[in-house]
Parts: structure tokens; C-alpha cells; sequence
């Protein structure tokens, strides 16, 4: 038999042994939420960083796919169309020379509108893939996009850079790229900014490479991007992203609008090898 | 019992701290921190009045029979206004109904004012405690913003699982010697100044 001060003692010890347990336990469960929590917001991240890598896996196969469709159709635009309505010319001019009047005069139209088609074609293709850019590179391709431009009266392009020799700091791939970015801008000065003045630049800053087009255009609101971006932006981005750049967009309505695209120095080095 | 009083007036102190601050901007603050504002103001006014019942040895149990209705219900209130989940909030209202009427029932009819409500406390911390492991679930893949009131969570839980095993035994702590008896209640108190200080926390942290 247990005496009253051994049976107080045992109910102290089992409800203390109860307390400390059930305490124990509500530890447990936090600690578990802790831990539990640590490998979901791991998981999630892994997610995350998994979907972005897709979705640029994804924009780079896209950019990669339209160049080299763009490359193909070019060639065959110079290589097999060019040169069949070339073969269709030498045999209209053959035809001009042994036919009778009526028959020249006839040729002599259809050998004209024939040129037409050449000369649509071959600058078809050059838009396509401009050939200086390949043979002389991303500067004297902006220098003959500055010409071409300055060609029509009431757009002035002015192009400057400071880099002597491109071959240190842009690769092939980044010529391509950044010459692709020009187009799109210009053809957006053009088309919605109504500009009349287009500044771009392509200088070497320290150890980074910055390309800036500028125009006076009407310029846009830049928290309107935020709703919804055309392609051409879209495009602009994905191909800044593929360069491991950044863009800045600075705009005000009527204000005209400035676009800025960096390239890191670690890039450029991975250039140079 | 010098120290017990003192411990005890530490808990007054925080409570009159907190209610203070809670109903200071009582207006400005978010629905969950003025069902916690309701609660302190409501804890100090039950522990004054059970520590003065106390201090002139008088029973102050009945106190406990309407305490641990109150703070079911203000607990409740706080899962209900916490959770982002709207069938969540209609079983916690269904559920609270239930023990609310329960509880009455149990200390009108089938407890006596004059001891502990041992039923009572175990449907009511039982079912706190079941609140709060299920927003524990909740906030297990929330974002930051919505982990608010984590820390809040993890003192109700560490307290209402201590007070569940306090106030179950609390018949039989009365048959025991008295010292004995002191040391559960240090623990039971000593674990809620932690509570407190956890809301008190929580509370700056979120309002500084």
C-alpha cells in the first residue's frame, strides 16, 4: 500500500511526465513545420529555376530557329531564285537581240520588269541576312544601315562608336544579335515613333560594351510596357537575355525614347576565347 | 507562494502591456490582431480579478468556467480570420459552435463552478490545438507575407497544449502537496509569459 505523500508524489511525477511530453511534442510539430517548410521552399525554387530555364531554353531555340530560317531563305533567294530570274534575263536579252520589233518591244518589258524582280530579290536576301554583316562585320553593317537611312531625305541616322577593331569585343553570334536589335529599333523609330532623328551608338565603356539608339520620335509612356509588350520588344528582350545584357528603356510621351543594351564584361571575355 | 505572486504579477504586466498596445491602434490594425486585442484585454481583466479572489483565498474557479469560453472563442476568431481557406473558415465556425455550446452546457450541468472544468478544457484546447497544426499546414508553402502570424501560432500551440495537461489534472493537483503543486503552476505560468512575450513580439515585429 501506497501512503498519501507516495501517491501525491507519483501523481506529481506522471502529470509533470505528461506536461514535459505534451510540450515536447508541440516542439516537435513547430520543428517539423521548419524543416518541412525549409525542403518546400527548396522544391519551389528548384521549380522556379527549372521553368526559367525552359522558358529561355525555349527563347533561344526560338531566336536560334529564326535565324537560321532567315539564313536559308536568303541563300535561296540568292543562290537559287536570284540566279534562275538571272538565267530568265540572259535569255530575255538573247531574245532582244534575235527577235522581230514587236517581239523586242514585248521583251524589252518583260525584260525590265524581270530586273525589278532581281534587284526585289536581292535586297530581299540582304535584309534577310545582310552579307557586309558576315564579311565586315556589325560595324561597317550599322555603317551601311547609317547610309541607307541618310538615302531618304527626312530620316537622319548618325552612327558613332568607338572601337577600333570589333574582333576583340563582339563575336560573330553578338554581331548578329545586336545588329537584329538595331533593325527592330529602327523600324520601331520609324513605324510608331514617327521619328526624324535616329542617334545609335556602339561604344566600348571599361569592360563593357554599350549599344544605345536614340530617337525623337513621340516617344510612349514606359509603365504601359509593363501591361504588354509588343513582339518586337519581346524579341528585343529575349535576344538581350541570350547575351546575358541588360536593357533600360527611357521614355516620356512626345519626348522621344532612348533604349540602352550592356553587355557584362565576363561575357566579353568569354568572347575574346 | 512569494515567487508564484510574482510570476504572476509579470503575466499582469505583459497582459496590461499588450493591451495597451493591441488597442492603441485598434482601428488601424487587421482583424486578426483586434480578435488578439479583445483577447488580452479580456485575459487581464479575468486574471486580475482571479489573483485578487486568489490573494483573499477565495475560490476562483468559476473565473476559469467563463475564462475558457472566452478564450476558446477568442481563438477561434483568431484561426477563422487567419485562415485564407473559405471552407476552412466555415468548419472552424461549425466546430466552434459545437464546443461553444458544449462548453456551456458541460460547466452548467455537468461540472461543478466550484472545481476545474477538465471536460471543458479538453474539448476546448483539443480543439485549438487541431486549429492550429492545420494552419501550420496552411503556411507551409504561404509566402513571407502570409506567415504573418507564425510566431503567434507556435506560442498558442506550446501554450494550449501545456494548459490542456494543467487544467486536465487540475481535480487532482488540488490533492497534492502544496509545493509540488507550486512547481506545475510555475511551469504553467513561466509557459505563458512566453506566450505573451511571443505575442509582444509578433506584434512589434509586424508594427515597427
Amino acid at each position: 500500500m501506497l501512503n498519501s505523500t507516495d501517491s501525491s508524489e507519483n501523481i506529481t511525477l506522471y502529470i509533470a511526465l505528461i506536461l514535459f511530453a505534451v510540450i515536447a511534442l508541440a516542439l516537435a510539430i513547430i520543428l517539423l513545420f521548419f524543416v518541412s517548410r525549409k525542403k518546400i521552399v527548396r522544391e519551389k525554387l528548384e521549380a522556379q529555376a527549372l521553368k526559367l530555364k525552359h522558358k529561355s531554353d525555349l527563347v533561344r531555340y526560338n531566336i536560334e530557329t529564326q535565324e537560321m530560317e532567315r539564313q536559308r531563305i536568303a541563300q535561296d533567294l540568292h543562290d537559287d531564285v536570284g540566279s534562275q530570274l538571272n538565267l530568265i534575263s540572259l535569255g530575255l536579252h538573247r531574245l532582244q537581240k534575235i527577235g522581230s520589233a514587236i517581239e523586242k518591244e514585248e521583251t524589252d518589258a518583260i525584260l525590265l520588269t524581270t530586273e525589278r524582280v532581281i534587284d526585289r530579290v536581292r535586297s530581299l536576301s540582304h535584309e534577310l541576312l545582310p552579307p557586309i554583316l558576315e564579311k565586315f562585320g556589325l560595324i561597317a553593317a550599322l555603317q551601311e544601315v547609317e547610309f541607307n537611312y541618310n538615302k531618304i531625305n527626312s530620316i537622319q541616322l548618325d552612327f558613332k562608336t568607338n572601337i577600333d577593331d570589333e574582333d576583340t569585343c563582339v563575336d560573330l553570334n553578338q554581331r548578329l544579335h545586336l545588329y537584329r536589335i538595331c533593325q527592330e529599333l529602327n523600324q520601331n523609330s520609324l513605324k510608331h515613333g514617327k521619328a526624324k532623328l535616329i542617334r545609335i551608338s556602339l561604344l566600348e565603356q571599361d569592360e563593357t560594351l554599350l549599344l544605345s539608339v536614340y530617337d525623337d520620335g513621340v516617344g510612349f509612356d514606359p509603365n504601359k510596357l509593363k501591361s504588354g509588350k509588343g513582339m518586337g520588344l519581346l524579341n528585343i528582350e529575349n535576344r538581350v537575355e541570350m547575351l546575358n545584357g541588360t536593357l533600360s528603356i527611357e521614355s516620356e510621351l512626345h519626348e522621344g525614347s532612348s533604349f540602352q543594351i550592356r553587355l557584362p564584361k565576363t561575357e566579353r571575355d568569354e568572347r575574346k576565347d | 507562494m512569494k515567487y508564484l505572486m510574482t510570476f504572476n504579477a509579470v503575466t499582469l504586466l505583459l497582459l496590461g502591456i499588450l493591451s495597451i498596445l493591441t488597442s492603441m491602434k485598434f482601428n488601424k490594425n487587421e482583424l486578426q490582431w483586434k480578435v488578439i486585442a479583445i483577447y488580452v484585454v479580456g485575459s487581464f481583466i479575468s486574471q486580475s480579478i482571479a489573483t485578487i479572489l486568489w490573494y483573499f483565498e477565495m475560490n476562483n474557479l468559476t473565473i476559469l468556467h467563463i475564462y475558457s469560453l472566452f478564450e476558446f472563442m477568442a481563438f477561434s476568431a483568431f484561426f477563422w480570420s487567419a485562415t485564407e481557406s473559405t471552407l476552412k473558415k466555415k468548419w472552424i465556425l461549425t466546430i466552434s459552435g459545437i464546443v461553444s455550446c458544449s462548453l456551456v452546457i458541460d460547466s452548467i450541468w455537468n461540472e461543478s463552478l466550484q472545481d476545474f472544468n477538465s471536460l471543458g478544457v479538453f474539448i476546448s484546447n483539443g480543439t485549438i490545438i487541431f486549429y492550429s497544426i492545420t494552419y501550420f499546414f496552411e503556411l507551409l508553402g504561404a509566402d513571407t507575407n502570409e506567415r504573418k502570424y507564425l510566431v503567434l501560432n507556435a506560442g498558442i500551440l506550446i501554450f494550449i497544449c501545456e494548459s490542456l495537461v494543467i487544467f486536465l489534472f487540475g481535480n487532482f493537483l488540488k490533492n497534492i502537496d502544496i509545493i509540488e503543486q507550486a512547481m506545475l503552476w510555475y511551469t504553467h505560468i513561466t509557459t505563458y509569459i512566453l506566450f505573451l512575450s511571443l505575442i509582444l513580439w509578433n506584434y512589434v515585429k509586424l508594427n515597427r
